[in-house]
This record gives C-alpha cells, sequence and structure tokens, in this order.
C-alpha cells in the first residue's frame, strides 16, 4: 500500500512537471509572438508617405510612377501597384503567404 | 513504518529531481528583459520614423552623410543607441575613377632650372614663397610652343608631412600662360596627380587639359597625362544628381599605376586602350572581379574576337547592313522600359538632362544576351535600325523528291545560312488529303546531312536558331509571282533590330565579374552626352553604402523606405540595426 503511495507521488511529480513545461513553452511562444512589433504597418505607413510624396504635384510622370513601383517591390511582400489616373493616387496591394495589405488609392 | 517513510521520501526525491530537470530545460527568460527588447524595438521604430519624416534623413542622405546619420540618432536616442546599416539605391558613395590614358597621349616633356639669363629669373615670387628648397625648374618643350606658355616646377611639401618623399620631391607646378612670370590663383600651385588647364586664351579651353603625373628633375623630364575628355566629364560628376552631393574623384591613370591604387571604376577611351587590356588582362581581371569597367570607344569587328575582354564578355558584332545610308556618327537615343533602363534615365533626368538626346553609335557591337544574336535595347536608338533581312533566306524552284513518310508530294532544296553555309531542307505535305495549301506543310531541315527521317519536323512560323541566330520558317513565301507553290520556302531573321546604343552585361566567360558598359566615342562629348557617361558611372558602380558602429549591432533592426523626389522620383531603402 505503502509503496503504491509512493509510485502515486511519482507519477503525479511528473505529470505536474510536464505541464509546467507546455505552460513555459507556450509563455515563450507569447513572448516571442507577440512583443514584436509588425514590421508590415511601418511598411505600410512609408509606402502611404511616399505615394503623397510622388502625386502631391499632380500626376507623376511614367517613370515616377515607376520608380514608386520599384519602391514597393523593395518590401518583404509580393506586391502589385496600380496607377489610378483619374484620382492621381496609387491602389497597392502587399501579400504573403499569412498577410494581405490593401492600400486604396493612397496619395 | 520506516519502509513507508523510506517510500515517501523516495516519491521527494524522485519530484525534485524531475523539477530540477523541468527548469534547466525550459529557459524561463526574464520578463523585464523582454519588456525592454520590446521598448527598444518600438524606440528603434519610432526614432526611425523620426528621421524619415522630420526630413532629416533624407537631408542627411542628399548630403551622403551617414556619419551624421549615426551621430544624431545616439544623440536623440536618452540611452545612446547606436547604428550600422546600409543606404540602398542612392549614387552617394565615394566613388574614385580610373581613367585610363592611352600611351599616345602621355606626353614628356623636358625641363631646366631656372637660373640666370630665364626670362623670369628673380621674378618668380608667387612660386619662391612655396618653395622648400629654393629651386624652381621649368618646362623646355615642343608643347611651351604648341600652348604659348611656360610651367614652373617647385618643391613645396603641400602635406607637411616631413618624410623623404614628401619632403625632397618637386610636387608642384605653376602655369605661366602668357602673364610673363605673374600667376594668379587659378593659374597654380598644382599638384602631382592634379588636372591643369595648359593653355592660354588661344587655345581651345575644353581640350587642354593635362594631368601632372611625374618629374624627374635629375632626368630633367617630367611627365604629363592628356585629362581634357576626363576634366570635361568630371565636371559633370560634381554636379548634384537630383539634389544628392555626389563624391566621386577623377584620376588619370595607366597599368602600372592601377596596381597600386583601388579604383571603384576603370574607364577605357579610345579602341587603343584595347591592345592595353590585351597585354595587362590578369590585372583587369582582379579588377572586375569586384569593380565595373566603362569602355568608350568604337571598336571594329575583329576587336571583338581578339580582345579577351570583349570576347570573354559575350559581346558580339551585327555584321549585316543600316536600314538607312547611317555610315557613324550621332543618332537620336532612348531608354526602354527595361528595369536596368529606368534606372540608367532615373539617373539621367536627375543630372537635368534633356529628354531627347543623341549619342553615338559603339559600332555595331551589341550585348547578345539571349540565346541568339540581337541587340539589346538598354540604350538604343528608335530611328537607327540594323538591316536583318539581309539574313533571311529564300528557297525556291526545290525538287521534287519522294518521301516514303508521306503519301504527299515533297520538295528538296538547299539553305545557305549566314555564317553557317549550306543545309538541305525538304517542304513535305501533311495531311491524308495533301491539300495545295502553305498551312498543311511543313519542313525537314538536314542539318547533320544524314537524311531527313531523324530530324524535326517544323510547321509555318515556327523558330529555328541557326549559328547564333534566330529565323522564323515562312511556308506561304511565294518565289516572285503572286500565286503560292508548294516549293519555296523563306527563312526570316528576327530579333530586336534598333541599333544598341549601350551594350553591357555582367555575365563573363570563366569568372565570376561586376559590370561592364561601352559607350561610343565622342570627342568632345557634348553636355547632355557627358551627364549620359556621368548617369552610365552611377548606375556601374554598386548603389549600396554601408557605414558601421563601433559596437556590433544587437537583434533591434529598423528599416525604412523613401525617396528624393527633385528632378525625378528617386527611390531609395536604408536598412539600420541597432545596438546600445
Amino acid at each position: 500500500m505503502v509503496r503504491m503511495k509512493g509510485q502515486f507521488m511519482l507519477l503525479s511529480a511528473v505529470i505536474v512537471g510536464l505541464t509546467v513545461m507546455t505552460v513555459g513553452s507556450v509563455v515563450s511562444g507569447i513572448q516571442n509572438t507577440e512583443f514584436s512589433p509588425e514590421d508590415s504597418t511601418t511598411d505600410a505607413v512609408y509606402l502611404e508617405n511616399e505615394a503623397e510624396k510622388v502625386t502631391e504635384g499632380g500626376p507623376p510622370t511614367r517613370l515616377d510612377r515607376e520608380n514608386f513601383r520599384k519602391l514597393v517591390s523593395n518590401t518583404q511582400y509580393s506586391s502589385e501597384v496600380d496607377y489610378w489616373n483619374e484620382e492621381n493616387c496609387f491602389n497597392v496591394t502587399l501579400t504573403r503567404p499569412s498577410e494581405r495589405i490593401e492600400m486604396t488609392c493612397i496619395n | 513504518m520506516v519502509k513507508g517513510l523510506g517510500y515517501a521520501l523516495e516519491a521527494m526525491m524522485a519530484s525534485v529531481i524531475v523539477f530540477l530537470f523541468i527548469f534547466g530545460a525550459v529557459e524561463v527568460t526574464d520578463p523585464e528583459q523582454d519588456w525592454n527588447d520590446y521598448q527598444r524595438q518600438v524606440a528603434a521604430e519610432d526614432l526611425t520614423y523620426t528621421m524619415k519624416e522630420s526630413g532629416k534623413l533624407n537631408s542627411f542622405l542628399k548630403r551622403g552623410e551617414t556619419g551624421t546619420l549615426q551621430n544624431t540618432m545616439a544623440l536623440i536616442s536618452d540611452r545612446d543607441m547606436e547604428v550600422s546599416g546600409a543606404v540602398s539605391n542612392l549614387p552617394i558613395s565615394q566613388i574614385d575613377i580610373g581613367f585610363f590614358t592611352v600611351p599616345d597621349k602621355r606626353v614628356d616633356q623636358n625641363i631646366v632650372q631656372v637660373g640666370s639669363g630665364d626670362r623670369c629669373n628673380g621674378d618668380l615670387q608667387e612660386v619662391e614663397e612655396f618653395s622648400e628648397t629654393g629651386e624652381i625648374y621649368r618646362t623646355d618643350g615642343d608643347l611651351e610652343d604648341d600652348y604659348g606658355v611656360r610651367l614652373y616646377f617647385a618643391n613645396t611639401n603641400p602635406t607637411g608631412v616631413e618624410d623623404a618623399e614628401a619632403s625632397t620631391g618637386f610636387d608642384s607646378l605653376w602655369v605661366d600662360n602668357g602673364t610673363e612670370c605673374q600667376f594668379a590663383s587659378n593659374d597654380g600651385p598644382h599638384y602631382l596627380d592634379q588636372i591643369f588647364y595648359w593653355g592660354d586664351n588661344n587655345t581651345e579651353q575644353a581640350s587642354n587639359y593635362y594631368e601632372f603625373n611625374e618629374i624627374d628633375t635629375g632626368g630633367g623630364e617630367s611627365r604629363f597625362y592628356r585629362g581634357s575628355q576626363a576634366y570635361n566629364i568630371s565636371k559633370v560628376l560634381d554636379m548634384e544628381i537630383n539634389g544628392i552631393r555626389t563624391s566621386t574623384h577623377v584620376d588619370m591613370t595607366d597599368f602600372e599605376e592601377m596596381s597600386n591604387e583601388d579604383y571603384s571604376l576603370l574607364i577605357f577611351p579610345e579602341r587603343d586602350s584595347l591592345p592595353q587590356i590585351d597585354s595587362n588582362y590578369d590585372q583587369l581581371i582582379s579588377h572586375l572581379v569586384s569593380n565595373p569597367v566603362l569602355l568608350l570607344m568604337d571598336p571594329q569587328e575583329d576587336d571583338i574576337d581578339i580582345n579577351p575582354l570583349l570576347d570573354d564578355a559575350g559581346l558580339s558584332w551585327i555584321d549585316t547592313s543600316y536600314q538607312s545610308s547611317y555610315t557613324g556618327g550621332e543618332v537620336p537615343a532612348s531608354f526602354s522600359s527595361e528595369r536596368k533602363s529606368l534606372d540608367l534615365r532615373t539617373l539621367y533626368t536627375g543630372l537635368n538632362a534633356s529628354p531627347s538626346f543623341t549619342m553615338v553609335a559603339p559600332g555595331k557591337t551589341v550585348s547578345n544576351t539571349t540565346d541568339h544574336l540581337e541587340s539589346s535595347n538598354m540604350l538604343y536608338s528608335p530611328s537607327l535600325s540594323y538591316n536583318l533581312s539581309d539574313w533571311n533566306n529564300q528557297v525556291d524552284s526545290m525538287s521534287s523528291h519522294s518521301n516514303p513518310e508521306t503519301s504527299c508530294n515533297a520538295f528538296e532544296g538547299t539553305a545557305n545560312f549566314h555564317d553557317y553555309g549550306d543545309v538541305d531542307v525538304l517542304n513535305v505535305g501533311l495531311g491524308p488529303d495533301c491539300p495545295s495549301d502553305w498551312e498543311t506543310r511543313g519542313l525537314i531541315i538536314d542539318f547533320e546531312g544524314d537524311g531527313y527521317s531523324d530530324n524535326e519536323l517544323f510547321l509555318n512560323g515556327e523558330r529555328v536558331i541557326v549559328e547564333n541566330r534566330q529565323y522564323a520558317i515562312d511556308l506561304s513565301y511565294q518565289s516572285g509571282s503572286d500565286s503560292y507553290s508548294d516549293d519555296s520556302v523563306e527563312f526570316i531573321a528576327l530579333g530586336q533590330d534598333n541599333v544598341e546604343l549601350m551594350p553591357n552585361t555582367a555575365s563573363f566567360d570563366g569568372f565570376d565579374g561586376n559590370r561592364v558598359a561601352m559607350l561610343g566615342y565622342q570627342k568632345p562629348y557634348s553636355l547632355d552626352q557627358r551627364k549620359l557617361v556621368s548617369s552610365v558611372i552611377y548606375w556601374l558602380v554598386k548603389d549600396e553604402v554601408r557605414f558601421e558602429g563601433r559596437e556590433d549591432p544587437d537583434a533591434v533592426s529598423t528599416s525604412v523606405l523613401g525617396g528624393i523626389n527633385e528632378r525625378v522620383y528617386m527611390p531609395y531603402e536604408v536598412n539600420l540595426r541597432w545596438s546600445e
């Protein structure tokens, strides 16, 4: 009876230990994922500001539009850039496997 | 009882061991430390954004001051955060250009010491004030008569360094351009390796610039490298490009000097450079492995095969006529929509150059970057084309040929491909009904001369590459009559036919190299042409500038997407890594 009690305590200790390990790894994961500012936010803000810069003097030249397209391609995303002539603005779509950002008519 | 206590102790010990194991295996990080990392990342993002949106970042980049960027970041971060990083796509790197001097542009002039009897003896106070030794030499050569000027030399030790080389060598010259021993501030001193104007009011301003290369007072000789072309280009390089202040230096050089200098870019002007490249090819490759080369010349067809650089760069010669009666000289030039052409056009526009300009073609040299011979359109002439139809090849009045593979008629003839020679071809009918229609015919080409049975069947409009040239097969060809007949075929040469004005490549046979570009040679280049040459220089030199802080950067990093919008919108990217 006493021997079984000791084994039960040993088993309990193992279960508690595994639980602590699981909780620990989850907490580590949360620390790694939640406490990192998102790159996408800053990229989007920079692109909006640059779109304003390119269009503020009126419709940009074809060369300027192509150079803005080159800027967008420097992000870590697959990108699609369309210039909207009537509104003098850009529609920009940034995508990567887990994320999609659509910026409509930025200028 | 004792036994039970023993088991209980055993269980407690086991628990302690398991817990020790757990805490050893799981890395429980300090929450406060992680919060600091997060704060530092946010702080770095904020500082970066503030620097960008305040316009300070653009100001620093336009002045090429990455050091100021570092200092400002450290200053405004109350925790002395320091940055290392890289700036991409802006022409702000220090560019040291070696401008090769062909042998016949290297000029030796005799020199003699100024003594009694010289016209300016005792009247050279401006020179004597600089001279350390009091000795003054002057030219005594033929160019003195040609340019109407006399050069005076002194040992001035301009650096003030007290070493043997600095204090004993003659290092400075003054130009007496007819003012009879009077010197204005721009007459000197000009130091070794500097370019100066050698002439007076009667000589042409744009074409009389020389680099003071060497002087040997003991041997009574001085040496100068003619550098008018280099000087005129360097004046454009001194201009701001899209509001950006660049940092360039042009040095007239030869292969001996190249072995001691580390140039960002080498320029070889004129076709006479090619034998020099040939003789010093290993040295050139050692430069080309990591740095670019610009050729300003009009090579001839044989040069492409003979010169190892042109050969290894894969440049080729389009040996066909022009579609017009062009015999050389300037032609209208244009950029294309290729990305690298847009990059070059951005630089060109940034120099406030005219969108409508002309350039000279570098002979019939082409980049030859496809699997068949054709020109590239990175920089091309929209109004001048190669006559590729010279390579077209018509075969008509072919002979009837029995073909066991088909029940339709077949005709055999001989095609003659340019640079390849004769090849037997078989025009065969297809289909069960054998209609007399070019759409139901095929062509077999017997390249190996071993019969038609094992060769591919081409249909009308399909393409074939023969001796590095691409042809379309036209089975509808009508040989001089209005009615179609089954016994003829035409091979139509294909390819980009606009004359290429800047052959270029980054691919070399036998080694990994940087970039080579070629522009036609003109003396002198117009202002817009010099702006084009300058744009090509900026384009060739790698456009990423790295700067390092004192500390090794840690995991915190930020990046900026921005642009300088003046004459043209010029995008850039700045990547920063932070340390504390």
